[in-house]
This record gives C-alpha cells, sequence and structure tokens, in this order.
C-alpha cells in the first residue's frame, strides 16, 4: 500500500500550533485560575484581618483590665517595688517642672530655691533684671502664664493652680546690681498625681 | 490456428503497427480468418500472437460494459446488508473496523467514495458520481455567455462537491477524507538514497529529486526499505501549481481534507488490491484518462515501480478520430462504444484502399505513436533497468474500459495478456453499490483506489 500525503507537513505545522496553542491556553488558564485564587485568599485573608482587629481589641481591654488589676492589687504589695515606682515618678514629675520652667527662663533669671512636695512645689527665682519696675511686673507675669500654659500642656497643672506667691520688693531702689526674688507656688492636682495612686 | 507459430508472425495486430511492415492487401480468406481469429480472442483466453515478454497466463477478457456518462446520478446509500458469509471476517469487523471517504475531482466528474475495512476485507460503502457538464456552446449563447469555460467548470465543481457530502451524509470536516493530485505535473519515482540518516531525506529531497517545475513544487517520500544510512524511497514531485489548486477547490468548499494523495498511487494500490499479484510478478496498468494517461509497471518484488505519462488520451483520441471520420462526438463516442478498437483501427488499413489508408492515417498514426511505441519504450526502459524484466499481464483501467475490445488491441499488439482491472469484484459490501461501482468503472476507479487506505 503506497500512502503519500502532501499535507503531512501542513498536518504537521497546523498540530504544532494547535499544541503551541493548547499550551498557551493552559498556561493562561493555570495563571489565571491562581491569580482567582490569590485574591480568593487575599479576600479571605482580609476578612481574617478584621476579625482578628475585633480579637485584638478584646484583648487589649483584658490586658488593659489586667494591668490596672495588677497595679490596683498584686504589684505594690511589694514595698521596694512601691518605692521605686515612686521615686521614678517623683523624678519623673521633677524634670518635668524643671523642663517647663527651663524653656522659659532667659539669660536673666535663675532658680534660687527649690521646695518639692508630692502635693505643693515652691521655686523662689532671682532675677537680675536692668529695666524698670513695671516692665519687670509685667515679665513675670508673662514667665508665670508661659510656664503654666507648658505645665498644663505636660499634665502637670491646671489652669490657675501656678500662682505668684511672693513678687518682687518694688520698695527697693533700683541699682545695677539689684536682684530681685519672686516666688512661684503650685499645688499639683490630685488626679494628675501618680503617687497618688499609688498610695493605698 | 491460435498456437501456430507461422501465423504468430502475421499477427495483425502486431503487423499493422510494425515499422514497414504493414501488410495492408490480403485476401479475404486471410481477413476471415483473422476476423474469425480477433472474434475467438474475444472469448478466448489465450493469445493469438507469440507472446516476446514472457509466458502467457490464463486472461479472461470481460466484456466492457458501456457506461453512460450523460445519466443522472443513482445515489447509493450505505446498507446494513452484508452479501458475504464470510463469518469470521464478520466478526473482527465488528470489533474494529475504519472508515475513509475518497474525493476525486476532475474536470468531467466529480466522485466520492466510501470505504469500511474491518482489519481483512474492504467493504465500499457508498459511491456517488456527478458529472460536470459545462453548457454546450452553440450559435445562439456563443457570444451571449461571456463566463470563461474553467470557471463555469470550477462552479460546478464546487456544487458537486456540496452535493456528493450532503448525499453521503459526511461531515466535511472528517478526518479521513482523501482526495488526490491529479495531472502530468506530478512525478513519481523510486530511487535509492545513499548514506543519508532517515531524518534528512527530506530536507535533502530537492536535490535528490530535481524538479521540472517552478521553485513552489511539493516533494514528498514513501520509504519503501531501508538499513539506517541507505534506502529505497518512492519520491513524489508536484507542480505548485497542481498542489495549490487542489488546496484552494478544498478551502472554497469547505472541505477539511488533511490526506492529499496521487492519483496514480491510487490505481497501484487499487491493482494491488484487486489482483493480489503474487510474490515476484510485475505488471502493466494502462490508465487512459479523459486528459491525462499513465502506463504503470507494478512490481510485487523489489522491482522498480515505474510510472510513465503517455499523450494518448480518451479527449484527444476521440477528437482525432471524430475530425479524421467527420461524424459528431456522440457518434464518436458511440464509435469507440460499440465497435472493435481492433476492428476500425487496424482493419480499415487493411480491407481499405491506399487512399483510404491515407485517409485514415492520421488516426493509425495518433495511436502509434502515442500508445503503443510509448507502451514499448516503457517496457525497454524497464527491462534495462530491472534485469530484462517486462511486465507479465497487462491490465487497462479508466476510459479504456470504455472503448470495446481495447484490451484485445492491447494484447495483440504486445503479446501479453491483457484484461480489464476489477475495481469493485473484491470488494464486499451491499451488491447495488457494487453493481453501481461496475457501472461507473470508467469514472469511478481513482476514488475507489483512493478509499482503499486504511489507517
Amino acid at each position: 500500500m503506497y500512502k503519500f500525503n502532501f499535507l503531512s507537513k501542513i498536518n504537521q505545522e497546523k498540530y504544532e500550533a494547535k499544541k503551541r496553542d493548547n499550551f498557551i491556553k493552559l498556561l493562561f488558564l493555570c495563571f489565571s485560575s491562581a491569580m482567582i485564587l490569590l485574591l480568593g485568599l487575599l479576600y479571605l485573608f482580609g476578612l481574617s484581618v478584621n476579625t482578628d482587629n475585633k480579637i485584638a481589641k478584646e484583648n487589649r481591654q483584658e490586658i488593659n483590665d489586667k494591668i490596672k488589676k495588677l497595679r490596683s492589687e498584686d504589684f505594690f504589695d511589694n514595698k521596694l517595688s512601691q518605692n521605686i515606682y515612686n521615686s521614678m515618678m517623683k523624678r519623673k514629675k521633677i524634670s518635668d517642672v524643671f523642663s517647663a520652667f527651663e524653656s522659659s527662663m532667659d539669660s536673666t533669671v535663675i532658680i534660687s530655691d527649690f521646695l518639692y512636695d508630692l502635693d505643693y512645689m515652691e521655686v523662689t527665682f532671682i532675677s537680675r533684671s536692668s529695666n524698670v519696675k513695671s516692665q519687670l511686673m509685667s515679665w513675670i507675669v508673662a514667665f508665670k502664664d508661659n510656664v503654666e500654659e507648658r505645665m498644663i500642656q505636660m499634665g502637670i497643672c491646671e489652669k490657675n493652680n501656678l500662682k505668684l506667691a511672693k513678687g518682687p520688693d518694688i520698695k527697693k531702689q533700683f541699682s545695677d546690681f539689684t536682684y530681685w526674688v519672686f516666688v512661684l507656688d503650685l499645688e499639683f492636682p490630685k488626679k494628675n498625681s501618680n503617687l497618688s495612686r499609688g498610695k493605698k | 490456428m491460435a498456437n501456430d507459430p507461422s501465423r504468430e508472425s502475421k499477427s495483425i495486430g502486431r503487423n499493422i503497427f510494425a515499422e514497414n511492415q504493414a501488410d495492408f492487401f490480403k485476401n479475404k480468406s486471410e481477413k476471415k480468418s483473422q476476423d474469425n481469429t480477433s472474434k475467438k480472442s474475444d472469448t478466448s483466453p489465450k493469445s493469438i500472437g507469440r507472446n516476446i515478454f514472457s509466458e502467457v497466463p490464463n486472461a479472461q477478457v470481460p466484456p466492457a460494459r458501456p457506461a453512460d456518462i450523460g445519466e443522472d446520478l443513482k445515489i447509493i446509500e450505505k446498507t446494513s446488508k452484508d452479501t458475504s458469509s464470510n463469518k469470521s471476517a464478520s466478526v473482527s469487523a465488528s470489533s474494529k473496523k475504519s472508515r475513509v471517504n475518497a474525493l476525486h475531482l476532475t474536470k468531467d466528474n466529480v466522485v466520492f467514495a466510501q470505504t469500511e475495512y474491518d482489519g481483512i476485507n474492504y467493504r465500499l460503502t457508498n459511491l456517488q458520481v456527478i458529472p460536470i457538464e459545462p453548457p454546450q456552446i452553440t450559435e445562439d449563447n456563443v457570444f451571449k455567455d461571456k463566463k470563461d469555460p474553467e470557471q463555469l467548470i470550477k462552479e460546478q465543481q464546487i456544487d458537486a462537491i456540496d452535493k456528493v457530502f450532503v448525499r453521503a451524509g459526511v461531515a466535511k470536516n472528517d478526518p479521513l477524507i482523501v482526495t488526490s493530485l491529479n495531472g502530468t505535473n506530478v512525478i513519481v519515482k523510486q530511487l535509492y538514497v545513499q548514506n543519508t540518516p532517515v531524518e534528512n531525506i527530506e530536507k535533502e529531497l530537492p536535490s535528490i529529486v530535481k524538479s521540472p517545475f517552478d521553485v513552489m513544487s511539493r516533494y514528498e517520500y514513501i520509504l519503501l526499505n531501508s538499513d539506517g544510512m541507505n534506502h529505497d524511497i518512492l519520491a513524489a514531485v508536484s507542480d505548485g501549481s497542481t498542489f495549490f489548486s487542489v488546496q484552494g477547490m478544498l478551502t472554497l468548499t469547505g472541505v477539511e481534507c488533511k490526506i492529499l494523495d496521487i492519483d496514480k498511487m491510487a490505481i497501484v494500490n487499487l491493482y494491488n488490491e484487486s489482483v493480489r499479484p503474487p510474490k515476484g510478478t510485475v505488471s502493466c496498468v494502462i490508465d487512459i484518462g479523459m486528459d491525462f494517461s499513465h502506463i504503470m509497471i507494478i512490481p510485487s518484488g523489489s522491482e522498480e515501480l515505474y510510472i510513465r505519462n503517455i499523450d494518448f488520451t480518451y479527449n484527444t483520441f476521440k477528437k482525432t478520430l471524430q475530425r479524421n471520420r467527420d461524424i459528431s462526438p456522440a457518434e464518436t463516442e458511440e464509435m469507440i462504444r460499440d465497435r472493435n478498437f481492433y476492428d476500425y483501427i487496424t482493419s480499415a488499413f487493411e480491407q481499405e484502399t491506399t487512399e483510404n489508408l491515407n485517409q485514415h492515417f492520421s488516426v493509425k498514426k495518433y495511436v502509434r505513436m502515442h500508445l503503443l511505441r510509448e507502451l514499448q519504450k516503457t517496457f525497454q526502459y524497464y527491462a534495462q533497468q530491472n534485469q530484462n524484466k517486462i511486465p507479465s499481464k497487462i491490465y487497462i483501467t479508466g476510459k479504456a474500459l470504455e472503448m470495446n475490445k481495447f484490451a484485445q488491441f492491447i494484447n495483440k499488439n504486445t503479446d501479453i495478456p491483457c484484461e480489464n482491472l476489477d475495481i469493485a469484484g473484491f470488494f464486499r459490501g451491499d451488491s447495488s453499490v457494487l453493481d453501481y461501482a461496475k457501472e461507473k468503472e470508467s469514472v469511478a476507479y481513482v476514488a475507489i483506489g483512493l478509499a482503499l487506505r486504511y489507517e
């Protein structure tokens, strides 16, 4: 049986082309499927993130409650811990107070004395100013307001808590070597006092 | 008398075409005896002439069936009826069947054949022949119809293709549709290729077989024998235009044909399937087509398969005869069909006068030059190439089957037994399909050959 086929090459080429097309189609389908799968997974993952967020919120609340409970009940059972905590909180407050003062002070003013209590603070300043007395008073009031504002921002004091306990002695004679003394006092607000929180 | 050697040398068939040996003038008794001889040989299997080539096996020359070309189609549908009584074959047939649809396109016919192969036998399940009949040019329409006749034929072919597929109930994208490249611009040649790996044969084919056609020539080959580096191949080269015209026609009609064979090879396969020649025999098939004819020498052993195109075609012969006898085309066809080929080619020269001989010379010359001499040349060439082997039998097919006593004529002129190639007898299947195949054997043979391609 003699069997010629003049279309064998064309058939072969067609077959190859079809195979190639099928391969490309398969590749495209695989890629598309993978992409769809990935998108689906991402969507599901997104859904699970929301769920986790709720859980996380609940967990945070739980943790906060536990911390509160720990601090209020168990943590301060040990006296040493309490002392350390108090001193740390105190140190923090003093440094905050100083930073509030220092940010408002200029080169003509220095702190002369600093009395510090858990509830009360008294700071004595000495100013060596060549201004006239009225200008000096204005500057001191402005200084006090600045410090107060700063402290309010820091949460150390409340409005009108910082007071000028003692103003400069305006009866003194003005000269180049005169020092003017004034005192600011502050009663720490109860709610900002960490120390009070630590007290049983 | 048929075996008388002294008569053999005076065989009319041979002498009339032999160079300078035409014995035109014989007495009546001789003529009668020759007539008787020819009549006897119509029915007798024995050859009258001396067989110069080989032993003469018994050959039965079946009477040529007149084929009615103008007759409209007879639609033969596939039936489930099986005429064969071979049960074992039937059992195997049910288990494994392969169906092949073949389409053969010519300018004169569109033929569709469908076969089924059950692993042992072929069944012819469907055969359809649609003749292409371009409008005849008459005085009335010669100036009116401006359409190109080629275009008209093409349109009719397209319609016919559509019809056969619809009638056969076969989809045009059936995976097993076979059609063929036809004509002389397809060369088939057996070659011996040395020192070439099998995978390189295809690449080197254009350098091995020099194409006489354009650069678009198409090459194909079949591996016949191979020892790894040396191969016997059957190479085929087709003209690009022939290839692309067939492909264009298939595209136009929407037929998704995947197999494109060669008409000549279909005839070779048909011969092998029909005759089933014993090993070692060499036979010849003379295929006379409407426009293309071939002489094929087909071995069933190791000899070379040789195919030669010849110029003796049915159409040209008809025209020559028509012109010579000054008769109408219909009368010419009738004459070819009904009158003894041998008689009207040969006897005229014996019975008529010199004047008549001269009158009939053109037909005689045409047959002699384009058929007999080509046959002789082919046999000589083949014998030279294949250790003096020549065909032991000649089969005729195609339009030659419509030429009355053509086989006898060939037999007389070659001294080789000659008979018609049976194209339907070896099939199993519905007798109506087989009868129709027998009726249309002169046009359906290539399509049937193409359908003998079990896969």
